[in-house]
């Protein structure tokens, strides 16, 4: 197909640059900054002249762009998509109904529930690795058989610090909210698997938090203010999850955070900065005796790209219950899932003292993750269902 | 033998005196409003007299006593209880581990845990009831008119004295933030089964909280923390009424709710409230009337069954029941029972089995048999009392 390919920097990009030709793909990059992704009128523009300059079969993105909605949907070429955030604010604009999309969710819920607003041509499809460039990468870093380690517990994300603390924003909350919130999130960390905040933030609640605090919401997305809370209570649990379980880790074991910045509070932990998603992050999976997951819990049941990164650079998995991990792989044979504090600590003690064990498990997730999450698998499927439609 | 049953107002010590007496043992019984104290040395001396006096070779009570345990193990006489409580706070004492003791624990997470603790003095026993009785009880009202669509029988735990709203009507304005918290998560646990984590989110500063507003005194010889009688006395009654105020009440909405229960519940308007039953007389024909015979269950019972469910399936009732993972221990779901898993869940199993007779019956059938030949309180108090007495 001939693909004109919307870049804003993802760090997936280069990949796709990579494997799409292999595929025979003609891949046309364009890239341009988006001022409004509802509505921009220059980029349209902009969009408009390269498609009448070539006869394109689809525009690809990673990620969801309702002004890219609107203009494919215009010049009648088929809009194509991967989504591997969640939520995805964008994907409730209105021009989510378009019948140019073809959109590929990760999260199998979320795509579930987007076929339930009445979403036609919406798709789950779990992300993909560039097994190639890792085992040309890790090759050329392994040195001898008899493996040493840099780290033992490793934990590559971010810490959300100063992003996601809307609640801590709100001015006037009344101290009977404050502790409604916090009994929430200290009961989901609890559980894993099973979303609470959908079930505790009831319709009837809404007038009560708009009391105190307010969203103003475009009005062409069809996003309700239940939802939204919901998801930023979400990422909130998340914060305070990363927080706890690091501090807790760390207090015991040797722990090394990569991420742009730290915690004051994470006094045990060694930081060590923002590494490069190409070049740094592979060689550190494959150098931790233990990788950690710990998925931020607005992703309900899809695989974060981060567990495939590990597994494909030949890291051990240790991840939080996550329902598509448990369905793709073998929970104990190729990654290991953690269900509650207790047993997270017990499995890192487990592992650590377990090297074999350990080195085996990494292996046939390693396995797996090369025959069953390549970008030539996945984007084969993805174009696949582009063009049979 | 000469036995000593403790008095203790419980629903099947007659059943366990008339079964001791028709195994031909000579059976006593002895009671005492302050048997619950962990040392009272009068009541100790006075129940090692009577002991003694009367050449008592076994004692043999519901749920536990530490009191007892004390005074058995100085006389080196056997001690059978049999906890159908939980949570029960007494057997968290010292006092468990004494050689005499024979407890028998119904919920298995309660067994595994103390298990795990080292505690070799304990072991996993389900409830059981006299099938005889109730099977005679049953045939003889045959003809009982009574007819149900779905049952409830049991308490909505909105009893003025509820521990939670006492501590509750004690926090003071500066507790805004505890009430908050504890509101939150109550209405969570209130919808999750399999799982009690009440416990595990009274952290060091709402535990300060709560001991403030309530404070709570343990005794000296107890190994149970604040935080464990908070959450499985005083949070885990709150979310049960909750849980079955909120059930309850969809039901009646959509279904003929009969909920014989010990008090008014303003809370349903839509079902018809009896007033309580007798356990021997009335209990088991309504369970047999009944078309669904509901059972919540207490949130702090962990993962044991409930005597109601035994109750219920061994008067040939069907029983729709929340998930509790003892039920799969002893029980086929479909084949015996069913279980909801959620509000939505519950009514539409109420209209599938409401329209499936022919399925209900056969479940109800099914679950007699099978409670008739694994949980019956016959055979129970004689494998216990067999146990107890297998070294010598």
């Amino acid at each position: 197909m001939k693909i004109l390919y919307y870049c804003w920097d993802e760090y997936t990009a280069s990949d796709l640059f990579e494997v799409l030709p292999l595929l025979g793909h003609f891949v046309k990059i364009f890239k341009c900054p988006i001022a409004n992704k509802l509505e921009d009128a220059t980029f349209e523009k902009q969009l408009l002249d390269l498609l009448k300059q070539e006869n394109y079969d689809c525009i690809f993105t990673f990620n969801y762009y309702p002004i890219i909605s609107k203009t494919a949907q215009k010049s009648g070429i088929k809009y194509v998509t991967w989504i591997f955030d969640s939520p995805h604010f964008t994907l409730y604009s209105q021009s989510v109904f378009n019948n140019c999309n073809y959109i590929f969710h990760f999260d199998k819920l979320e795509a579930i529930r987007f076929q339930s607003y009445g979403v036609k041509n919406i798709y789950h499809m779990p992300l993909a690795v560039n097994t190639k460039r890792l085992n040309t990468l890790l090759d050329s870093v392994t040195t001898s058989n008899d493996k040493k380690y840099s780290y033992d517990i490793s934990f590559l994300g971010n810490l959300y610090n100063n992003e996601y603390n809307f609640f801590d924003q709100v001015k006037g909350m009344p101290d009977y909210y404050k502790g409604f919130f916090d009994g929430i999130i200290k009961s989901q960390m609890n559980i894993y698997g099973y979303d609470l905040a959908s079930d505790i933030i009831t319709d009837e609640l809404i007038p009560e938090f708009n009391s105190f605090m307010s969203v103003e919401l475009s009005d062409e997305l069809f996003l309700n203010e239940k939802e939204f809370f919901i998801s930023l209570l979400q990422k909130k649990i998340t914060v305070v999850e990363r927080f706890e379980i690091l501090k807790m880790i760390s207090a015991q074991y040797d722990t090394a955070l990569f991420s742009p910045e730290s915690n004051p509070f994470l006094t045990d932990i060694h930081f060590k900065g923002y590494v490069s998603y190409t070049d740094e992050m592979p060689i550190i999976f494959s150098d931790s005796k233990i990788n950690l997951n710990i998925t931020l819990r607005s992703i309900l049941s899809g695989v974060p790209l981060r567990c495939l990164d590990i597994m494909a650079s030949g890291g051990f998995l240790l991840s939080n219950y996550q329902p598509e991990l448990a369905e793709y792989f073998e929970p104990g044979k190729e990654l290991v899932m953690y269900e509650s504090r207790y047993d997270l600590m017990d499995k890192i003690e487990y592992y650590l003292s377990h090297d074999k064990e350990r080195e085996e498990i990494a292996r046939n997730g390693k396995l797996k993750t090369d025959a069953e999450f390549s970008y030539e698998k996945r984007l084969t499927e993805i174009f696949n269902i582009v063009q049979s439609n | 033998m000469n036995i000593l049953v403790i008095d203790n107002h419980n629903f099947i010590q007659e059943d366990i005196i008339d079964i001791l007496k028709i195994k031909g043992h000579t059976v006593f019984t002895y009671g005492h409003p302050d048997l619950y104290m962990h040392k009272n040395d009068a009541l100790s001396k006075e129940l090692s007299d009577y002991i003694e006096k009367n050449n008592i070779s076994l004692v043999f009570s519901l749920n536990y006593y530490p009191i007892i345990s004390y005074v058995l193990k100085e006389r080196s006489v056997k001690y059978i209880s049999y906890v159908y409580d939980s949570p029960h706070i007494a057997i968290y004492t010292c006092s468990i581990i004494f050689p005499c003791n024979y407890i028998f624990i119904f919920d298995y997470a309660v067994y595994e845990e103390l298990r795990k603790g080292g505690i070799s003095t304990v072991y996993y026993l389900p409830l059981s009831v006299y099938n005889n009785r109730i099977s005679k009880l049953i045939n003889k009202k045959r003809n009982f008119a009574a007819n149900y669509d779905v049952s409830f029988v049991g308490g909505l735990y909105n009893e003025k004295h509820n521990l939670y709203d006492l501590l509750y009507d004690k926090f003071s304005e500066k507790y805004e933030y505890v009430k908050g918290y504890l509101d939150s998560a109550i209405k969570v646990q209130s919808k999750m089964y399999g799982h009690f984590f009440l416990q595990d989110i009274i952290t060091d500063d709402i535990l300060k909280c709560l001991l403030d507003a309530y404070p709570y005194e343990s005794h000296t010889d107890s190994i149970a923390t604040p935080a464990y009688v908070y959450a499985h006395y005083f949070l885990a009654r709150k979310t049960t009424c909750i849980e079955r105020t909120t059930l309850l009440k969809a039901v009646s909405n959509h279904y003929k709710l009969h909920l014989f229960t010990y008090k008014e519940a303003p809370e349903l308007p839509n079902a018809q409230i009896h007033p309580a039953i007798d356990y021997y007389d009335d209990m088991p024909i309504v369970f047999n009337k009944s078309k669904i015979n509901l059972n919540i269950t207490l949130k702090s019972i962990l993962s044991g069954i409930p005597l109601r469910c035994i109750d219920i399936m061994a008067s040939e009732g069907f029983l729709l029941t929340n998930y509790q993972a003892d039920l799969l221990r002893h029980f086929n779901v479909k084949e015996h029972f069913d279980y909801f898993e959620d509000e939505k869940d519950l009514l539409s199993k109420i209209e599938y089995y409401l329209n499936h007779e022919d399925e209900r019956l056969t479940i109800a059938a099914n679950a007699k048999k099978i409670v008739e030949k694994n949980h019956d309180l016959c055979e129970f108090v004689e494998d216990m009392i067999n146990f107890a007495f297998r070294e010598n």
